[in-house]
């Protein structure tokens, strides 16, 4: 028999969201209006099929005081109370929540009761205590406030302590994987029995935390390497107006790259179930400006100078190359596109460079290029936003359903987490990046391997970092 | 990039698979031949336009022969050249004339050259595919991430979620609260101000303070007369002398003051239509809502979800004395 723990309270007081967030899925209906939760919804989580725990997100209590009433005037088996309960009353439209609510525990399933701490404790609430007392059965209350306006805990921890083993604060709407493992880790205490069974619940849960890492480091490395090594080109004719072209080929190399990131960002949030709900960045989130918008840049912690150095790829990218196809040769000349946001005089420059190269020579076949990208700096600001995205989506709970912008524990992320990369982690950075963007006949296989791998073990670590905190 | 890294793991599965069948093809052959050497009686011999001499013959095959022939005996590798001489057929005379041990003497040479010349280098040809393909997949970096992705899917258990429900009651309902029709907004108006009210309240919830703010509050703004206050425990049976005491006060309405966030739940409303129950005919029962009793603020807004909530359950009712009203 596999562990199973009945979530029950007052209407309203987060139950399923408490339910939602314990078992990341959410799909469970959570609403502000109360008594939305009718009938008990069993939601059990399975390894490979095999089914290793079980919540039940019940229906609120309805009519605790006349429940309470039954149970201090029953006279019999006080083993039997709750099945007597549901046999007396399961016709009774009166009681029907009731039936509903109990009956997971007439099975056999531990009590989770949930209060909101931000509101006071009523007589209605001693009530259902006193129940649940009375049930027998081991039980656990956890105190999810909803709201910070106002702070019950005390009056509620000084009630619990007479009615539960055990008294957990959990907040369903900003719990996190640790918070999520620390109340697994308290359900130990409602029956000694399930120990080893929630140990080994537990354990599943961490492996597969860190198999969505090892998963989200293996989809980053691969959209920071596709980003990295993508380019574009146009095949441009003595009569084509090479300026145009340019920017049609900056807009076409910045809307891929969105797009990349984009992808990325949709399966980050898959692989963390939030399925149903659109997860709405914070307004501070970096994550809301442009990926090459100057702000993205400077919130990302580069400097005045690095700013001018990456200029190109604020304003216009980087250089387009213009290759001669017909005769075989890249001039490999820099253009530096736009100069939309600018970068200084260096991006004329190059620009007026490339005007002088090619003046008359433009042939059939000659390809205006735009990429691979040739700044680290771009490396660092995609490594950055995979990170603030995947900071976000991992502290986003799933009973969560306010969609207020962000959580409050990734509000101080300003600035990248680049910016605090050791020395070491640099160099790998910088490693990747060459054998990334470096032309393929300089490549070494080993060398190209090496880097790859140190990489991805560079953003495993940053993930495993971020995730514990 | 991809091209190069590709042609490795490509080319070797197709060499391998085109080697095993010409194997295959050439151990058939070879079986074949033997077959019919133990089965059926052949005759081999030779003959050529060419003005070919027997010794160049022997010359030739014991060339041919040079794999197998050093270490098998002379008779076994290869027909020696009287051999060669007697399976010479000359078209005019036929093989009548030829004797039986020279005709039979070249099956040897003819299945040691098919194992030797197809079935054995075809052998090794497969193993050095294999050997190469294993260097191939060595080589070919795995850790990519396009291919971790996949591989961690494989190598790990999927965790997920079954969700099922079902219903233990006989008698369930639906939201008592969320299926009802919009209820009009109750307005405090002069039909009702000037009126002698009593009050019930929790003396649990509502401290003394609290109540008299309530109370400047309904006299300044609804011009109630607040003839009394009576405790009550929302409990019908424990209530039994409040009643009894509110019934015997003079007056045209009962208030009733209760907290907007506490969901009005089954228990709750049927407490509610006990006390209407119990009241004369003629008085009317409004539930004051307001913010939490403990906080200095007690007004609820219009727009408070709890408060719609609680139009809509009281409106559930059906019983048009019952009022629900915020407190403002």
């Amino acid at each position: 028999m596999i562990p199973e723990f009945a979530v029950l309270g007052h209407p309203n007081e987060g139950k399923s969201s408490v339910v939602s967030t314990l078992t990341e899925d959410d799909r469970i209906k959570v609403s502000r209006i109360p008594g939305e939760t009718t009938v008990s919804k069993r939601y059990t989580v399975t390894i490979d099929g095999e089914q290793i725990i079980r919540f039940v997100d019940t229906p609120g209590f309805q009519v605790p005081r006349q429940t309470l009433a039954w149970f201090k005037a029953f006279d019999g088996d006080p083993a039997k109370i709750i099945d007597r309960f549901i046999e007396t009353h399961k016709n009774d439209p009166f009681f029907a929540d009731e039936c509903e609510l109990l009956d997971p525990v007439a099975k056999g399933a531990g009590i989770i009761y949930v209060v909101d701490g931000s509101r006071p404790v009523r007589d209605d609430d001693l009530a259902e205590m006193e129940i649940l007392r009375l049930t027998g059965r081991h039980r656990m209350a956890i105190i999810n406030s909803k709201t910070e306006e106002k702070d019950y805990t005390s009056d509620w921890q000084l009630e619990f302590r007479k009615h539960f083993n055990s008294i957990r604060l959990f907040n369903s709407n900003t719990a996190n994987f640790t918070e999520r493992i620390k109340m697994l880790e308290s359900l130990k205490a409602i029956d000694q029995e399930w120990e080893p069974v929630l140990s080994h619940v537990i354990l599943a849960f961490q492996k597969d935390w860190q198999k969505r890492n090892r998963l989200v480091t293996a989809l980053m490395t691969q959209t920071i390497e596709k980003s990295l090594s993508f380019s574009v080109s146009e095949t441009i004719t003595p009569s084509s107006d090479q300026e145009e072209i340019k920017e049609r080929l900056n807009k076409k190399y910045q809307a891929h790259i969105k797009d990349f990131e984009k992808q990325m960002f949709k399966k980050i949030r898959a692989l963390f179930k939030h399925h149903f709900f659109e997860y709405h960045l914070p307004e501070y989130s970096i994550l809301k400006h442009d990926l090459f918008s100057k702000q993205t840049w400077e919130l990302l912690g580069l400097t005045k100078e690095q700013l001018a150095t990456a200029g190109a790829i604020i304003g216009g990218t980087m250089g387009a190359v213009i290759d001669t196809a017909a005769a075989g040769i890249t001039f490999g000349v820099f253009t530096a596109l736009g100069g939309i946001l600018g970068a200084g005089s260096a991006l004329f420059g190059g620009k007026k460079m490339t005007e002088k190269k090619t003046a008359g020579i433009r042939l059939g076949g000659d390809k205006l290029k735009l990429g691979p990208n040739k700044n680290l700096q771009f490396l660092y600001i995609l490594i950055d936003r995979a990170l603030i995205y995947y900071s976000h989506i991992i502290n986003r709970p799933h009973g969560r359903r306010d969609l207020q912008r962000g959580s409050e524990k990734t509000k101080s992320k300003k600035k990248g987490y680049s910016t605090g990369f050791t020395a070491n982690q640099r160099n790998s950075c910088a490693k990747f990046f060459k054998a990334v963007t470096g032309p393929s006949f300089s490549r070494s296989f080993t060398r190209e391997k090496k880097a790859m791998s140190d990489f991805e073990a560079l953003i495993e670590s940053v993930l495993n970092e971020i995730s514990s905190q | 990039m991809k091209n190069r890294e590709y042609k490795d793991l490509l080319f070797w599965p197709f060499f391998i698979l085109t080697s095993g069948f010409a194997l295959s093809f050439s151990a058939g052959a070879l079986g074949g031949t033997f077959f019919r050497v133990v089965v059926s009686d052949m005759a081999f011999g030779w003959q050529s336009t060419l003005m070919a001499t027997s010794a160049g013959v022997h010359d030739l095959i014991s060339i041919m022969a040079f794999p197998w022939s050093w270490f098998m005996p002379e008779f076994f590798a290869h027909p020696s050249l009287e051999q060669i001489e007697g399976s010479r057929i000359i078209l005019k005379d036929g093989i009548s004339v030829l004797a039986t041990q020279d005709l039979i003497s070249w099956w040897p040479f003819i299945c040691l050259g098919i194992l030797f010349y197809a079935v054995i280098p075809r052998g090794l040809l497969i193993i050095m595919g294999f050997f190469a393909q294993r260097r191939a997949l060595r080589n070919y970096n795995f850790d990519r991430s396009r291919f971790r992705q996949l591989i961690v899917r494989m190598q790990s258990p999927v965790l997920d979620i079954d969700a099922g429900e079902t219903p233990v009651s006989q008698a369930i309902e639906k939201n008592p609260i969320s299926q009802m029709k919009e209820t009009p907004a109750f307005k405090p108006g002069s039909d009702i101000s000037g009126q002698k009210v009593l009050i019930l309240a929790s003396k649990n919830v509502f401290s003394k303070e609290t109540i008299k703010k309530i109370i400047q509050g309904i006299e300044q703004y609804l011009f109630f007369d607040v003839k009394e206050i009576i405790g009550i425990t929302f409990d019908f049976d424990n209530d039994a002398d409040a009643i009894s005491q509110m019934n015997k006060i003079d007056a045209d309405q009962v208030i009733l003051l209760h907290e907007v966030w506490q969901p009005p739940i089954r228990g709750l409303l049927h407490y509610i239509t006990q006390i209407k129950a119990a009241m004369p005919d003629n008085r009317s029962l409004c539930i004051l809502l307001t913010r939490d009793a403990g906080q200095k603020d007690l007004f609820v807004d219009n727009n408070d979800i709890n408060y719609d909530v609680w139009k809509k359950a009281v409106f559930k009712l059906e019983n048009s004395d019952i009022l629900v009203k915020r407190f403002i």
